[in-house]
């Protein structure tokens, strides 16, 4: 435990140096400033993804009291099996994303200031993991807000391009929107509590009438679900991710939108009390509409970072179908099945952050060196950067969720979960989770889709424009992190039964009255739940056995005929040569698509003009009627503070 | 003989059958249709015949192709006969449930297709990419459809293994009285004749470039490659026959193994395969084929009877538990 305190603040340390540093020799030559910010952070990160393992493995937790005195808050961080995981999960990717940063910054020195680049990445990961840590309303909001401002400093960055200083304010402004609902959700614990500390607010509930624990239910799902992006919240993601350089959205996408998570379950299971299983049955619309939406927008994206950026929403969308049906089994009082289900959408955002991030670093590399995020200008890319394309073909394996990857155990889990709906009575539940399931499907299968387009039209067929001529295969850092990368795409694909041991103490931290372990998600070494329409999946054995069918496919045609040749030559394409304007174009190959869902596509401008304007307006509205009071004259302000005085005065009295 | 391999020798005669059977009953069927049009039809060795002529053949392939088109072919085969491990011919394999069930079945089933969709836009031909689209247009109809049918048959025999949900069919003869059983088959049988590529959604036998989905994604490929990406298909095909033949039939699966109950297993296996490529045929006699987009009305009435049979199965479990 000593152990685990030292390694934290080890970590806390070296965040702060490397940023200082890396900040002044960042001035003195770019070349500097990189390596120092990233070795710094890969080696903090190390330290925390350490401690955060101890934490993990132990099942204890530990407090650390920080050196600083700020009236009405009690500045210590505390860390408990559910922090633990997400400090593991953010120093996970932030190892693999610093490495890519060494090699990927040294291309973009032209576009951004350095200097200011790697200092906020310093802070922006030290924020991360201090705000999964804290231990008080008070201190989880300021670091709530640094991570919005370093990371909206980070987005901006780009200081050459309008669209990140439009896409900067729409995440600044959405994001804030957020967090006023979060500090009214804390202020009104507080108020019952007593003390803005966490400990206060456990059960705090019961202090509450019915419906305020409903409405700080709904508050909290606005706030973290803002910085989730659920639809309609959405809007600042899709602006927000492209902008940014391509590691720090791979932070944002695969880290950032993780602490949404991470807020809302624990304000929901550990301070509020989910008691109607209505919440969930509406979450779970939520969320398989935040799915299916986000992925019919991704598919109909021409720009690399966007599509994966709707992707994201998509994902988020799985995530939090877990997470509703959680509270669908709180509700009706079946502690270890919620259990589960929280170690599933936990056991998801894990591996969604570790594929998205593989995802835009991969998409950093390719356009790093063709200069063009909108793919239906490339082709050809296999070709040139043969290690990337493979790495990039194991993240869309594995977000499209095929077996042996990690995103098929994930999701399998999820098919299970919901399919556990229907130990429940209530048919309502039972019909919603089973349909829920079948459009977990079709969302799957536009994500197919969508990333066979983004795939084939980056990587494949002939190069559509000249920009693809001069593209270079990526140095050896980036290609590195890719690897990283992808191998935990596999080996967590491969080994689920390790991973979800890992994340069992979180899940019954939150949820306390269940003991949940591994051995719920296990028979026999086997990926299983108990208690369902019974299951099960073995990743190793299907590997093995789509390996060894392989090699019948192989060896089969050669002991028929061992002596055919093989030839190359052009494609045919009806007796011309063939050009790049007789291949199928990404839009093209996605038509049919969008032409089966015109019904269910609702235009992009749709939150703007029916949610956010009419809000816009009453606000404005409002505004000017408040303005007629304003009347700027100084005469009429003393009257206004004598009114004020005589009724306070008349009030005290009383 | 001790279970381990028992359970070998099950899962390697089950690998035999499928890869020996597959292409006699893709002939069968074109037989069969050669008879009905009036036509002699190829003969029914015809399948081997084609198989050994690819595997003889010279490979050509486009110059613009990486190793992804190359190894496609081998994804495409290998995640087709491990799908095919999860449905039962004629005999129950009792440990391969605890390799997966109906989930994994249809996600295998689509990593062929994901590859198959990826490889067809590598050559950059242009009618490769339109096949490639219009399968996944296909496929974004048929995944989720056939989930639910099959979801709804699990709930029906509480398990996602479909030997299992074959032989609790019948042990708790949940068969013809359950309207949910009738709808969900209906609605599966629909999905499984897109699946395997036929009219009314797709036709195998037209080459002609601006028509074919399945065959266009096969364009470019030639000898070997053409050959196993052939073979897949019809294993696919063989499959799906399988899975409709014993859910619709639920009886005759077979798990103690004397030499009667093999052959009458086996006998009784074949008439069900025979049943069911006689309304294929008869089917792709008849009915013409839709147009592309027309293809979504016909997938969507499924959808919606899926649901249907997924109401009425909640209907009835709950009134069995519930006194």
């Amino acid at each position: 435990m000593e152990n685990n305190i030292l390694l934290l603040e080890f970590s806390i340390l070296f965040f702060i140096i490397g940023a200082l540093f890396s900040l002044v020799l960042g001035l003195y030559s770019n070349k500097l400033g990189i390596y120092t910010s990233s070795i710094f952070a890969i080696i903090a990160a190390l330290f925390s993804l350490l401690s955060s393992v101890n934490v993990l493995l132990h099942k204890n937790s530990f407090k650390i009291e920080l050196p600083i005195n700020i009236p009405l808050l009690t500045p210590i961080l505390s860390v408990d099996p559910f922090s633990a995981f997400f400090i593991f999960l953010i120093s996970l990717i932030s190892i693999s994303v610093s490495i890519f940063s060494i090699g990927y910054l040294k291309s973009e020195s032209t576009k951004t200031s350095i200097p200011l680049l790697v200092f906020l990445y310093n802070l922006f990961l030290l924020s991360m993991i201090l705000l999964v840590s804290a231990n008080d309303a008070l201190l989880f909001l300021i670091f709530w807000e640094s991570m919005t401002l370093i990371s909206y400093g980070l987005i901006i960055s780009n200081t050459s391009s309008d669209e990140s200083r439009s896409a900067g304010f729409i995440y600044l402004l959405m994001t804030h929107i957020g967090s006023a609902f979060l500090l009214f959700l804390f202020l009104i614990m507080a108020n019952y509590s007593g003390s803005f500390s966490f400990e206060s607010f456990h059960g705090v509930y019961k202090k509450m009438p019915d419906n305020l624990n409903l409405l700080l239910f709904i508050f909290a799902l606005i706030g973290f679900g803002t910085k989730a992006g659920l639809i309609p919240l959405h809007i600042w993601l899709p602006e927000a991710h492209p902008a940014a350089p391509s590691h720090i959205s791979a932070l944002m996408s695969g880290v950032m939108i993780k602490t949404a998570i991470y807020g809302l379950l624990r304000v929901t299971f550990e301070f509020l009390n989910p008691n109607s299983y209505w919440w969930g049955v509406c979450l779970l619309l939520v969320a398989v509409s935040t799915a299916l939406v986000g992925i019919i927008y991704a598919s109909q994206e021409n720009d690399i970072k966007r599509l994966l950026a709707y992707s994201s929403i998509e994902n988020i969308g799985i995530i939090f179908i877990p997470i509703s049906t959680g509270i669908i089994f709180y509700s009706l009082r079946l502690y270890d099945l919620a259990a589960i289900s929280l170690v599933i959408s936990l056991f998801h955002t894990l591996n969604h952050s570790i594929f998205k991030s593989l995802l835009f670093m991969a998409s950093g590399s390719v356009i790093s060196t063709t200069h063009t995020r909108s793919f239906s200008k490339l082709g050809g890319l296999i070709k040139k950067m043969p290690k990337t394309s493979l790495f990039f073909l194991i993240g869309v394996l594995a977000i499209c969720a095929f077996p042996p990857l990690n995103g098929f155990a994930s999701e399998w889990l999820i098919f299970q979960n919901l399919l556990a709906l229907f130990n429940t009575s209530s048919n309502v539940i039972k019909t919603i989770g089973i349909i829920s399931a079948s459009l977990l499907g079709l969302t799957g299968a536009i994500c197919i889709a969508t990333f066979i387009k983004l795939f084939s039209g980056i990587f494949m067929a002939m190069p559509r424009t000249h920009l693809v001529e001069y593209a270079q295969e990526s140095s050896k850092s980036m290609i590195f992190s890719l690897f990283i990368s992808s191998s935990l795409c596999l080996l967590i694909g491969l080994f689920p039964l390790f991973t979800i041991s890992l994340i069992c103490p979180a899940a019954s931290t939150l949820i306390n009255l269940s003991q949940v372990n591994s051995a719920a998600f296990s028979n026999n070494q086997i990926l299983h739940i108990n208690n369902t329409v019974s299951g099960h999946y073995s990743p190793t054995l299907i590997l093995l056995l789509l390996l060894s069918f392989s090699f019948l496919g192989f060896i089969i045609p050669k002991l028929v005929n061992n002596k055919t040749t093989t030839r190359k030559d052009e494609t045919w394409s009806c007796g011309i040569s063939p050009k790049a304007e007789f291949e199928y174009t990404p839009t093209g190959f996605i038509q049919p698509i969008e032409v089966i869902f015109s019904g269910l596509h609702i235009p992009k401008d749709f939150y703007y003009k029916w949610i956010y304007l009419p809000i816009y307006d009453v606000l404005n509205k409002f505004s000017y009627k408040v303005k007629t009071v304003q009347s700027g004259v100084v005469q009429v302000y003393l009257t206004y503070i004598f009114i004020a005085l005589v009724i306070s005065i008349i009030w005290v009295s009383l | 003989m001790n279970i381990e391999t028992k359970n070998i020798i099950l899962i390697l005669s089950q690998i035999i059958g499928l890869l020996l059977l597959s292409p006699m009953v893709n002939s069968v069927i074109k037989k069969m249709k050669g008879l009905l049009q009036g036509r002699k039809g190829i003969p029914l060795f015809q399948g081997y015949y084609d198989l050994t002529k690819y595997f003889h053949k010279e490979t050509v392939i486009s110059d613009q192709t990486s190793w992804i088109f190359s190894t496609t072919p081998l994804i495409v085969f290998s995640s087709t006969l491990t799908a095919g491990l999860f449905v039962p011919m004629f005999f129950e394999i009792e440990s391969i449930g605890m390799f997966g069930g109906v989930i994994l079945f249809v996600y295998l089933l689509s990593l062929g297709r994901f590859f198959m969709s990826l490889a067809a836009m590598e050559p950059g031909s242009g009618f490769c990419g339109m096949a490639s689209s219009r399968e996944m247009m296909l496929s974004v109809l048929i995944e989720p459809v056939m989930l639910l049918s099959l979801i709804v048959l699990c709930l029906l025999s509480n398990s996602t293994q479909i030997p299992t949900i074959i032989t609790s069919l019948v042990k708790h003869d949940l068969t013809f009285p359950s309207i949910s059983y009738v709808l969900a088959i209906f609605a599966l049988f629909i999905i499984s004749i897109a699946e395997i590529g036929r009219i009314p959604f797709d036709n195998q036998e037209t080459h002609y470039e601006l028509t074919m989905i399945h065959e266009g994604m096969l364009l470019e490929y030639s000898g070997k490659l053409l050959g196993l990406m052939v073979w897949a298909n019809w294993l696919k095909q063989l499959i799906i026959i399988s899975l409709i033949c014993n859910l619709i039939f639920p009886w005759g699966i077979i798990n103690k193994f004397t030499l009667i109950s093999i052959s009458t297993g086996l006998a009784f296996y074949i008439l069900k395969i025979l049943i069911i490529s006689i309304i294929i045929t008869l089917g792709e006699t008849v009915i013409a084929k839709v147009r592309l987009f027309r293809v979504k009305d016909i997938l969507v009435t499924s959808f919606a009877i899926s649901v249907l049979a997924l109401i009425l199965v909640i209907q009835e479990l709950g009134r069995v538990s519930m006194p």
